[in-house]
């Protein structure tokens, strides 16, 4: 389908999430990460079950990293040669494979569909110490891959304000992911 | 049913199948709820859970536990567990919020601040 000049292929809404940050019993803040709803499955397997995930916008992460849960869905990657003799990086101390998986957004620009994009990701071997990863992290690899655009505002995240719920409004978008 | 085009990068494609449209859409409608129910966020945190409109039909730390979870409660309903792809299986964060926060330590109005001047580093 022809696309109008300027039009981007892909722009998926970016969500605000709430993460803890305390510096010791009296200092206490919240901190806010941003999450687009994603569907994670095997790459090239249109009929096989995809999940629902959600995907954290993780810049500060070189390489991005599946939730060991999901790790099912990989499959092995084609690495650059310049990679294969190279050791994989750990994460958050544990040890890791090399994989890809399908990520598929929803697309806000109405006349292209749900896009699908392949991500390369470090696979834990294991569940790291601590809290488990539930979020697939789109590290700095995969957003300068695909150029994408992130366009946040801080000024759109909605504070509950009542009294059995509080905190951010995680189901008002604060931005968007855009690929031109 | 994908479709890679000339003017995409590799790696990416657009979905044609309107089933996967529907189950994107109804992942994310679910997401966006269940994102503001802290009840059940705290509850099931940490949990991999199948989900039926709305409703936890299933749980364990892994995805196959939950399946077996779920086969089992509806197996004690007398029912059949429709196929996961119809269904929403979702890895529940940690709880990562706080009951009790400090409070900002950002002055209301800054400009009642007045800005150093030359004299004040003499």
């Amino acid at each position: 389908m022809a696309r109008l000049a300027r039009q981007p292929l892909l722009r998926s809404l970016v969500y605000p999430a709430e993460h803890a940050w305390a510096a010791g019993p009296t200092l206490a803040v919240p901190t806010v990460r941003f999450v687009v709803p994603v569907s994670v499955g095997p790459v090239g397997q249109d009929k096989a079950l995809f999940l629902g995930s959600g995907a954290l916008l993780a810049p500060d992460q070189a390489l991005s990293v599946l939730p060991f849960y999901l790790s099912s869905l990989a499959a092995p990657p084609q690495l650059p040669e310049s990679w294969r003799s190279r050791p994989v990086p750990p994460w958050r101390g544990v040890t890791c494979r090399f994989g890809t998986v399908a990520v598929r957004f929803s697309n806000e620009i109405e006349s292209e569909g749900p896009t699908t994009l392949n991500a390369l990701v470090l696979i834990p071997d294991r569940e790291p110490p601590g809290p488990r990863l539930r979020h697939l992290l789109l590290g700095t690899e995969f957003l300068l891959h695909y150029g994408f655009r992130v366009l946040i505002s801080f000024d759109a995240i909605t504070f509950l304000d009542d009294d059995e719920r509080r905190g951010i409004d995680a189901s008002i978008p604060c931005g968007y992911l855009e690929k031109a | 049913m994908s479709e890679a085009r000339d003017d995409l990068p590799p790696g990416m494609s657009f979905e044609r199948d309107p089933k996967v449209a529907a189950h994107l859409r109804k992942f994310r409608d679910f997401w966006l709820w269940f994102n503001n129910q802290r009840d059940l966020k705290a509850r099931y945190a940490d949990r991999v859970v199948v989900v039926q409109e709305r409703e936890v039909i299933g749980e364990g730390d892994t995805i196959e536990e939950a399946e077996q979870d779920a086969r089992r409660r509806a197996a004690e309903r007398g029912a059949e567990l429709p196929p996961l792809k119809e269904l929403i299986v979702y890895g529940v964060p940690a709880i990562n919020w706080l009951e009790s926060i400090s409070p900002s330590p950002h002055v209301a109005d800054q400009t009642s601040v007045p800005a150093p001047t030359a004299e004040d580093s003499k």
